[in-house]
């Protein structure tokens, strides 16, 4: 293990802030994120209590940011953590089965990757969030559930490509071949000797993913597709974007809070990545 | 009546805002202005807010859209800036004395784009096409036969027969007496000449045919693209020839900030906005020296329709408690900006219907007593869903807003998100419990009337749509647009007998008395609710001659309107 | 001969993964909980609802659904657009929205490739000093800034504040080379900027990679210059990963910029894709990413004749990888 560097422990400072806005959050001594403060529209950061400033509708950003990070960082984590655990399965499971099995899945994964991310998210999302009673609102929570499901859809292939690739160059190395010609059962083959070494490369995908999920779930927001009834960062800009002229920092406040989560993931991502290489030049 | 994307409330609502106003004075201008000598040529682009969906009877185009689409079509008759409807391609128009009948006469000399002649059969076949009687032609194999009128056959129920009484001009028989006819004809701007061939060809929402400045070239749901028309017949003040421009494309541009960022780098010679939504541009262009910006008086009157059909708001008690839970004051500030006023009636201060006894405004005290009473008197929870347009910005705050407020007096409120596409889909015939829909507007009541009766026709038996339905079921569809405009589905027969009786008084004062009796009936049951009234604004970078050029019978056009300027007489200065 | 044999197997592969996605699309399309037809024709009567059915295959099942409109569409009968003015033909949309898509894609990935490969080189050949922190670091942040983000401020300061470039609208090529660049430059340089990023990391991590193989080391020892090693012995095999990661991000750019796509008025691709979501025009969204896939896939395809050139060993390396 190498030190960690000064902004590895400032990405992690970060994330761990977000962590704690997201769980925590709602307890916090702040303004209410869905009050109208009439007021006080449009005013600057510090002003009259609102530390963040608020938005031109009189809503506080501060507020609205906190409850946002519940909403982005439990939408990213399920959606990847989901993604990456079917995504990894079906490639470990390709990559040392080979044969059949390998073909259909790779064919699999190259039709989720033909069809556009946004698109495909997009897609999935208006068809799975109608509703057949007109005047049955589709619940929040059921929205926030189509929404991490089709981007779980939209990250199995992608990881699972990943997941394949790593395992394939794991499953010629000298020891799988002495494990299997020792007699050793496959499955314990894959836990013992596959999973702890394709875990890593994982993991370091898995930070860089939920930097795209997060990004993903605020542009489907401005496409009007997000979630509706409540907070969440796309959201923010998406009410914001016709505001940049007049009281851009509506618009600044959650693009550097998204930007800087997805620096801290980038980061996090490419410190474990560097880990992984100086261990594999060890082997 | 579907539509290909479009984004925003106000643009579901412009679909049907089929708009007719008088509206006088009040026209403020801000900015530099032009110079004074038209200068010839040039092609410009301007931002709009608004699709195509077609161009016949039954695609009504929106606001902005409309304005493109008045580039190729005129209209019958025109509204002049003092609210006074006047001759345009007719040459006169004059009723009998108990006003049930109208000889109207064709202005001569005047050809469509397509070289054929405007004459009393081109007004005829308009008419008949607009109340539906061509597409019962076709439907019992007559010929001429023409597309649906859609709501088209709602504004001209009361017509009961059109009989072309020589050349060029034609006689319209009325059912009910109607004192200020001209106005329907008007239809807000949106009873179009139209050629014959357009009218009775296969090509009638495709390539729209008409006796405008500008003739049509090409057109997508997202663009309409018209050249200058070498024909056309009015002279500028120097018997110069009209248009000055060679053309112009209307481009379709959903949010508010590519048509600011639009007009003022230039990309846009003229832009398009709504004060419901995008006051904070409003104002803000306004003060900008690089663009001048005009503004329309605050005649628009949006309308939260509540569905007398089902729960909640087949309750009275309901429907006050909505309409008392609605802090205007506050709306007005956020939403708005300020600009605008407290709506004190369904209607603004410059229309005839105003008045402000029996007002459900905003009372919180009384909102949560209702909302109690509602409970008591059901058994449930006063609860309903919103629908609202999730990709657009505006539509959601407002939406969120509404929420809150409702919420405030006890109620609860499920936002339900459409596109609007679905919203236009199912409010004609109305699905939902409620829905926030600009229809009514102006001074005057032909664009106000046909939403708040039952039957446009005056429930007359003799109608006849009501004897053709029986003959051909796919006619029923048609039927239902004489009554389908009132979408909150009310029948008040106290209200109704005023309103008819009000359009049939000429003298005005006596006219007034009656429909403010009208009004004090809706607003004590609460039929319809409201919160805001709004106007509509048009910023223009480098362009002259806007709002010059006068009527072809004399005096001053309105400035802007909800379709925004007449581009007859404007010229580029770049 | 097992050349021939192998671009066979790998046709076979793009075209049932083709043919995948299509059926996969049309049966999203009847999962949905609501009458297409009477989506289409809102207002329409039950009968012309009924001819629309059977026009369209709605009253088929999901196989024959799908086999009626694959005829359809392999004879390029796209569908239509419903409206209440009538209908349009999808092809016309698409040929006239494709052309802006390819174009805005073809300079997004020139940009991004000839800024990438310099400076993918000389990080990786500086690796760990200054120039490589720097570079690093900052096409690091950049990528991190959503390109909706970065898009909004290009519009308000080089649009509006400075008036430089217009902020929207698209001019096609005949109109004037130079009028056309112009409205293209902001949603380019929007696009690129991740793409950028991207490639350089991946192009750096490649040939720190290859500068470590033992030919570069015996290059080296028989006198190359520098430059000549870099350029030729180590660009070549590294830029393989980089042709493979362009190829993937195709699709993305012709279908995917909806949002680059609505904020710059451009109207490609994307912009078709999210008006056929929010219209409710189902046969066209169906058409619409057919045709996306389709590009998708053969983009692929030429990436792997142009990788064979440029490194023929690794072919069948990466072919099932």
């Amino acid at each position: 293990m190498r030190k960690f560097t000064k902004p590895t422990w400032l990405a992690i400072g970060w994330l761990s802030l977000m962590m704690f806005f997201a769980i925590f959050g709602w307890v916090l001594p702040f303004k209410s994120w869905n009050f109208v403060y009439e007021d006080d529209l449009e005013v600057g950061l510090f002003s009259n209590g609102h530390i963040l400033g608020t938005d031109s509708n009189g809503y506080d950003l501060l507020a609205s940011i906190i409850a946002g990070t519940r909403m982005s960082i439990f939408i990213a984590i399920a959606a990847v953590g989901l993604g990456g655990l079917i995504g990894s399965v079906l490639g470990i499971t390709a990559a040392y089965v080979r044969g059949k099995v390998d073909t259909v899945m790779v064919t699999i994964f190259n039709v989720g990757l033909s069809v556009p991310n946004l698109v495909l998210a997009l897609a999935l999302v208006s068809v799975l969030a109608t509703n057949v009673d007109i005047n049955q609102a589709v619940p929040t929570w059921r929205r926030v559930m189509v929404l991490i499901m089709s981007l779980t859809i939209v990250l199995i292939p992608i990881l699972g490509r990943i997941a394949r690739g790593a395992t394939l160059s794991w499953t010629g190395r000298e020891f799988v071949t002495a494990a299997r010609s020792m007699g050793m059962r496959d499955r314990k083959i894959i836990t013992k000797h596959i999973v702890p070494n394709v875990l890593p490369a994982l993991i370091a995908v898995a930070f860089l993913a939920v930097g795209v999920v997060i990004i993903a779930e605020a542009s489907l927001s401005i496409l009007g597709v997000g979630i509706p009834d409540g907070a969440s960062w796309g959201g923010m800009i998406a009410r914001g974007r016709n505001d940049l002229e007049y009281a851009p920092h509506v618009l600044y406040v959650p693009i550097a809070f998204l930007a800087l989560t997805v620096i801290s993931t980038n980061h996090l991502g490419d410190v474990v990545r560097a880990q992984l290489d100086s261990r594999e030049a060890k082997v | 009546m579907k539509k290909l994307f479009t984004g925003g409330r106000r643009k579901v609502a412009a679909v049907m805002a089929i708009a007719l106003v008088a509206s006088l004075s009040q026209v403020t201008t801000s900015g530099a202005s032009g110079a004074d000598t038209p200068k010839r040529g040039g092609n410009i682009t301007v931002g709009i807010f608004d699709s195509f969906p077609g161009f016949c009877m039954a695609d009504n185009l929106a606001n902005s859209a409309l304005m493109g689409g008045r580039t190729i079509y005129e209209t019958w008759v025109e509204q002049r800036s003092d609210g006074k409807i006047v001759p345009y391609v007719l040459k006169s128009f004059e009723s009998s004395a108990d006003y049930k009948t109208w000889n109207l006469v064709v202005r001569d000399g005047i050809k469509f784009h397509d070289g054929s002649p405007v004459d009393g059969t081109a007004l005829l076949l308009n008419l008949q096409a607009s109340r539906g009687a061509l597409y019962l032609n076709g439907l019992i194999g007559k010929t001429p036969k023409s597309p649906s009128s859609g709501t088209g056959a709602g504004f001209s129920a009361n017509i009961a027969d059109v009989i072309q009484t020589g050349a060029m001009s034609v006689t319209v028989k009325l059912y009910n007496a109607e004192a200020n006819y001209p106005d329907s004809l008007y239809a807000s701007g949106r009873n179009f000449v139209r050629s014959i061939a357009q009218i009775t060809g296969p090509t009638c929402s495709t390539v729209p045919v008409g006796t405008g400045a500008f003739k049509y070239v090409s057109h997508k749901l997202t663009e309409l693209v018209v050249a200058k028309n070498d024909n056309y017949w009015r002279k500028d003040a120097k018997g110069g020839a009209l248009p000055y421009l060679d053309g112009i494309t209307f481009t379709f541009l959903p949010d508010a900030q590519p048509r600011v960022s639009g007009v003022k780098s230039g990309s846009l010679a003229a832009t398009m906005f709504s004060s419901a939504s995008e006051a904070k541009q409003i104002l803000a262009l306004q003060k900008d020296k690089k663009v001048t910006t005009i503004s329309s008086p605050m005649d628009y009157y949006p309308t939260i329709w509540l569905n007398h059909k089902i729960a909640p708001f087949s309750s009275k008690n309901a429907r006050l408690a909505f309409s008392h839970s609605l802090d205007r004051a506050k709306w007005l500030k956020v939403r708005q900006k300020g600009l605008g006023t407290v709506p004190e009636s369904i209607v603004g201060p410059n229309n005839i219907m105003f008045n402000k006894k029996g007002y459900a405004g905003y009372d919180l005290k009384k909102a949560k007593e209702l909302t109690a009473a509602y409970t008591a008197e059901t058994g449930k929870t006063l609860e309903f869903s919103l629908p609202y347009v999730s990709a657009s910005a505006d539509s959601t705050a407002n939406a969120q807003l509404l929420k809150e407020m409702a919420e405030a007096a006890g109620m609860k409120v499920n936002l339900l998100s459409q596109t609007t596409a679905e919203a236009i889909q199912k409010a004609f015939p109305m699905q939902y419990q409620l829905l926030p829909l600009l229809l009514m507007e102006g001074t005057g009541t032909a664009f106000i009337l046909p939403f708040i009766v039952s039957d446009t026709s005056g429930g007359n038996p003799t109608h006849f749509l009501r004897g053709a339905a029986k003959l051909s079921p796919a006619l029923a569809g048609l039927q239902i647009f004489y009554s389908i405009l009132n979408i909150s589905s009310f029948k008040d027969e106290v209200s109704e007998n005023l309103l008819f009786a009000a359009r049939a008084e000429p003298n005005k004062a006596k006219a007034q008395k009656l429909y403010a009796q009208a009004t004090e009936q809706l607003q004590k049951e609460a039929h319809v609710a409201n919160i805001s009234f709004l106007q509509y604004t048009v910023s223009y970078n480098k362009l002259g001659g806007v709002g010059q050029l006068g009527l072809a019978a004399g005096g001053p056009r309105r400035l802007i309107t909800n379709f925004g300027i007449d581009w007859t007489g404007v010229w580029s200065t770049k | 001969m097992l050349k021939i044999s192998f671009w066979l197997k790998r046709i076979a592969q793009l075209l049932i993964v083709l043919l995948l996605v299509t059926f996969g699309v049309s049966l999203l399309l009847r999962l949905i909980p609501v009458d297409l037809a009477t989506v289409l024709l809102p207002v329409g009567t039950e009968n012309e609802r009924d001819i629309l059915r059977a026009e369209l295959g709605f009253d088929k099942g999901p196989i024959g659904y799908y086999l009626q409109w694959l005829g359809n569409f392999v004879q390029g009968d796209f569908g239509k657009i419903y409206f209440s003015g009538g209908t349009e033909d999808v092809s016309a949309h698409l040929a006239d929205a494709m052309p802006r898509s390819l174009l805005l894609m073809a300079y997004t990935q020139v940009i991004a490739i000839a800024i990438a490969v310099p400076l993918g080189v000389v990080s990786a050949y500086r690796a760990g000093r200054r120039a490589d922190k720097i570079i690093s670091n900052t096409l690091f942040t950049l990528s991190s800034v959503p390109n909706f983000a970065i898009a909004l401020l290009l519009v308000i300061f080089v649009g509006v504040k400075f008036a430089w470039l217009p902020t929207l609208g698209y001019v096609p090529l005949s109109d004037g080379v130079w009028e056309h660049l112009k409205h293209m430059i902001m949603p380019v340089i929007s696009l690129s900027l991740g793409l950028i990023a991207t490639y350089t990391r991946l192009l750096r991590a490649d040939m720190i990679a290859a500068l470590r193989e033992d030919y570069v080391t015996m290059a080296a020892s028989k006198g190359l210059s520098d430059q000549r090693i870099l350029w030729r012995h180590v660009l070549r095999p590294s830029s393989l990963t980089l042709l493979t990661s362009a190829a993937l991000s195709m699709g993305g750019l012709i279908g995917g910029a909806i949002v680059i796509e609505s904020l710059f008025a451009t109207y490609g691709v994307g912009f078709e894709v999210f008006a056929a979501i929010a219209g409710r025009q189902y046969v066209a969204l169906q058409s619409t990413v057919a045709v996306i896939a389709l590009f998708y896939v053969f983009f692929n395809l030429v990436v792997d004749i142009a990788s064979g050139f440029v490194d023929p060993r690794t072919r069948d390396r990466r072919v099932n990888a």
